[in-house]
């Protein structure tokens, strides 16, 4: 058994320490890391989707949202199966409305992000990468709940409970979303997602009163 | 988590490594004998010895978690009641044709939380600690400081099992009542487990010359388990009584005397006592008419909590 310090390994700044968070970035480094059995921080790349012209306002103050990505090999699947899109894409807030999450993950699964390189995204500028409240694990669970109702008539009733989803590597991507008039809108594809609570910001992270301490 | 000394957050590594805690301000050996000085005092038991006391700490798995997925199933259509209009002739007359079913289709997203045990706690008396936990304080359990004043229970039911237990727990009840041909899909996400040690304290005493085995809690000293040998009022003056009225009835109606008696054949016949013999019936004798009889009763109030 072993206790971790919630300290970035890369430069000892305190990690969020909000009970729900399964993926923590950093707010001064802007790295990802997540607990990784007991070996403790691993670090989490985060691939950086490029923003749409079409959807940006210049001058508009944005952010990466934690989105995960898992591939999903359909050509395995029988029947309708074999039209799902070949990747899912979850957003990582907001499961505590798990159908409205649902709901933009199917939109955001048929969008066609482009991908940007490091160089690429550092020139884009600072900007705030949330914190992410489904691990690695979780995500194919939903993802697994998402790929069984995304094609109408498909998977049968009496298939329901014992297919198998053919799901391959997950990967959490940094999705650039906008705050609009009280609402949060993507950058890709101009999709609005769940109006959930966000983790507390950078700003807010020093609410002790949080965590509660040893007596 | 913060740690005292420099302040800093942390967090439990590891999916199988568990964060293990304890009720903060369990009762000592001394108070614990109070307690159970009390409760044999509420039983009209003045006097006991303690022959042996230990102080178990029972494990207990808590879980909180999510419960997603998918369920499938039938649904019973009920035909909403007949409408006729006034001056109709008669109501309509009731359908022949089966009833209608619809297929539902319900996304299942529900916040679990159980505290399960961890070992096989029945002999002890306590069987689930839920209702307790919240009302307490917990604190970090330390083993090798409550192995020295008493034995900590082994874990040995795995966190795996116990997430499949939760899951088919919380599964069963999902589907309305009547659904037919139900199909789930569900999985747990965002499972936080740890371990509780709840303590109890194991008495084996002696009270007025009978000896006795109870299980108390470990928290506010209230039996859990064991029953002791205590005085019941005695059936003596009742059957005084009866005997009384019985005999003035015979005498006075003479009819009434073999009616008392086949009543009270009845009543023997129904304890037993007819076909037991001589052995039997003495028995009874003792227990109903001892001016002083002495019962087995539950030292936890009959029930267990």
């Amino acid at each position: 058994m072993t206790w971790v310090a919630l300290l970035c390994p890369e430069c000892a700044a305190e990690l969020p320490a909000m009970p729900q968070l399964r993926v923590h970035t950093c707010p001064s480094c802007n790295r990802s890391w997540t607990l990784w059995g007991e070996d403790g921080w691993r670090a989490l790349p985060r691939f950086a989707v490029r923003p749409r012209d079409a959807h940006t306002v210049p001058g508009e103050a944005w952010r990466w949202w934690p989105i995960w990505e898992v591939g999903l090999e359909a050509s395995a699947l029988s029947g309708r199966g074999a039209e799902l899109p070949p990747r899912l894409l979850l957003p990582a807030i907001g499961v505590s409305r798990l159908s409205l999450l649902l709901r933009s993950a199917r939109n955001l699964s048929r969008a066609r992000p482009e991908f940007e390189t490091a160089e690429e995204a550092a020139a884009l500028g600072p900007r705030e990468r949330l914190s992410a409240e489904i691990g690695p694990e979780d995500a194919y669970v939903l993802a697994e709940t998402l790929a069984l109702r995304l094609v109408d008539a498909w998977p049968t009733d009496e298939q329901i409970d014992t297919i198998e989803i053919p799901l391959t590597r997950a990967r959490l991507l940094d999705w650039p979303v906008v705050a609009r008039a009280g609402e949060w809108v993507d950058l890709v594809a101009g999709l609005t997602l769940p109006a959930v609570p966000l983790p507390p910001s950078n700003a807010q992270i020093d609410g002790r009163e949080a965590v509660p301490r040893v007596r | 988590m913060r740690c005292r000394h420099c302040d800093t957050a942390h967090r439990w590594a590891g999916e199988e490594a568990v964060e293990a805690r304890a009720p903060a301000g369990s009762l000592g050996a001394r108070r614990a004998r109070g307690a159970l000085t009390a409760a044999l005092r509420e039983l009209g038991l003045r006097g006991h010895v303690v022959r042996s006391q230990r102080r178990w700490w029972l494990p207990y798995w808590e879980v909180r978690a999510k419960l997603v997925g998918w369920q499938v199933y039938q649904e019973t259509i009920r035909e909403p009641a007949g409408r006729f209009a006034p001056g109709a002739a008669a109501a309509p007359a009731e359908s022949s044709s089966p009833p209608r079913v619809r297929r539902v289709e319900a996304l299942v997203a529900r916040d679990v939380a159980s505290t399960l045990p961890a070992s096989d706690v029945r002999g002890l008396g306590r069987i689930g600690i839920s209702d307790r936990v919240d009302a307490h304080a917990l604190r970090p359990f330390q083993p090798e400081l409550a192995a020295r004043d008493g034995r900590v229970c082994g874990v040995v039911l795995s966190r795996s099992t116990v997430l499949r237990r939760l899951q088919a727990l919380h599964s069963s009840g999902l589907a309305p009542k009547g659904a037919l041909g139900v199909r789930q899909r569900l999985s747990l996400i965002r499972v936080h487990t740890r371990l509780l040690y709840y303590p109890v304290w194991e008495i084996e005493a002696e009270a007025e010359g009978s000896p006795f085995w109870v299980a108390l809690d470990g928290i506010d000293g209230r039996p859990l388990h064991g029953r002791v040998a205590a005085p019941v009022p005695s059936a003596c003056g009742r059957w005084l009584a009866a005997g009384t009225v019985a005999g003035w009835l015979s005498v006075s109606h003479p009819a009434l005397g073999p009616l008392a008696l086949a009543l009270w054949c009845v009543h023997r016949a129904s304890r037993g006592g007819v076909a037991g013999g001589l052995p039997v019936f003495s028995r009874w004798c003792s227990e109903e008419l001892d001016p002083r009889p002495r019962r087995f009763v539950p030292l936890d109030g009959g029930g267990r909590r």
